[in-house]
């Protein structure tokens, strides 16, 4: 598996950090300019999608490498309808439906349980409780930046960003401490 | 002698550096990012992102505080922020048609890139100078090809290049805690 660009040794702390906190850093970046290019239509909206269906692969590689590829697909497919949830959430603030915007921020809700479901039967290192948390705060995180980008509230655009952001890094690494405690012995 | 490498307390201290070091210059390259669509489309204040950058500016200039003194620290915070306003300008200048301010911020961003890379080189023995401003050429060269994609609207062209200005700064960063780990003899 390629982590772009570089193999990760499933035992080399620095370079499973590294990896993990690429792909999240990647996912907070890529969604932002989906928001841009639903928003403002600065971007081929496609292309951002398919730039996204990369970093489910990048983010279920990694998982591969420890569980098999089955568990790995299975991650994918779970992390690429958060996307859409998410692509869909973008495109219900637009067209102001809140009945819509509703039925996704549930259907994500629902999407981060699930996600923390799997992810905590594979590792005792991960609990579920926390994992869940930790997805429903970047729900909450995106969502903000969703709304303040609309209501062009520039500064609270900029703090929600930067919230996103450590979360990111914060879920990324407790991915690794989870990893790295099931598999360094 | 042990043949077993550093204790993990070493390889730990040194994971964090190097977390703290790429995290700093990946929201650099974040925010740069943020800060081209915002002149170019609207989609922040760029006056907010751009004072945002300068957090950053002050973040990088902080890390190099602990090992190189308040001075060193000071001077790459401010040269990371004149960089920040020249990326700035530069994007307006595009924007607007400007091509002669265009060519003026051109050559001074790459001037910056040369105070940096003669600043790291004096700090530390390893960064050799040349290597460092090849280094910051490339990240340079990368945030200019990216405003020209980003006002064509060029999306495959923007993730490529994004993707590899996420990789150069990484780059860069490995470089500079390889550098600094030395120094602390990780």
């Amino acid at each position: 598996m390629s982590v772009n660009g570089g193999s990760v040794n499933p035992l080399s702390q620095a370079a499973l950090s590294n990896a993990l906190r690429r792909v999240w850093v990647d996912y907070v970046s890529w969604m932002t300019a989906l928001i841009y290019t639903i928003m403002f239509d600065t971007h081929d909206e496609d292309a951002i999608e398919v730039r996204l269906r990369q970093n489910a692969e990048d983010y279920a590689g990694i998982f591969a490498q420890f569980y098999g590829d089955a568990v790995g697909e299975k991650l994918r497919a779970l992390f690429v309808q958060f996307q859409e949830e998410m692509a869909f959430l973008i495109q219900e603030y637009k067209a102001n439906d809140i009945t819509a915007i509703s039925d996704h921020r549930q259907a994500l809700y629902a999407l981060g349980k699930e996600l923390g479901r799997v992810l905590s039967q594979l590792n005792p290192y991960w609990d579920k409780a926390s994992l869940e948390v930790g997805l429903y705060e970047i729900i909450n995180q995106f969502e903000d930046e969703i709304v303040h980008i609309i209501k062009q509230e520039f500064e609270q655009s900029i703090q929600a960003y930067d919230r996103l952001l450590a979360q990111a890094y914060q879920t990324a690494d407790e991915m690794t401490y989870g990893l790295q405690r099931q598999f360094s012995s | 002698m042990s043949t077993q490498g550093p204790p993990s307390y070493y390889r730990l201290n040194q994971m964090a550096l190097s977390n703290s070091v790429r995290t700093a210059w990946a929201e650099f390259a974040s925010w740069t990012f943020i800060l081209l669509y915002a002149i170019l489309f609207g989609t922040h204040d760029p006056v907010l992102v751009e004072q945002r950058l300068h957090v950053t500016a002050d973040t990088i200039g902080a890390l190099f505080v602990q090992f190189f003194g308040g001075d060193a620290g000071e001077k790459l915070s401010t040269l990371l922020k004149e960089t920040v306003s020249g990326i700035a300008r530069m994007a307006e200048a595009y924007r607007d048609n400007n091509a002669s301010e265009v060519l003026a911020q051109h050559e001074a961003l790459y001037r910056q890139a040369d105070e940096m890379a003669a600043l790291f080189s004096q700090l530390s023995r390893y960064w050799d100078a040349g290597e460092m401003q090849a280094m910051l050429y490339e990240i340079f060269s990368d945030i200019e090809k990216l405003l020209v994609s980003i006002a064509a609207q060029d999306s495959e062209q923007v993730i490529q290049l994004y993707d590899e200005l996420i990789g150069q700064v990484y780059k860069l960063s490995e470089e500079l805690v390889s550098g600094l780990a030395q120094k602390l003899q990780f």
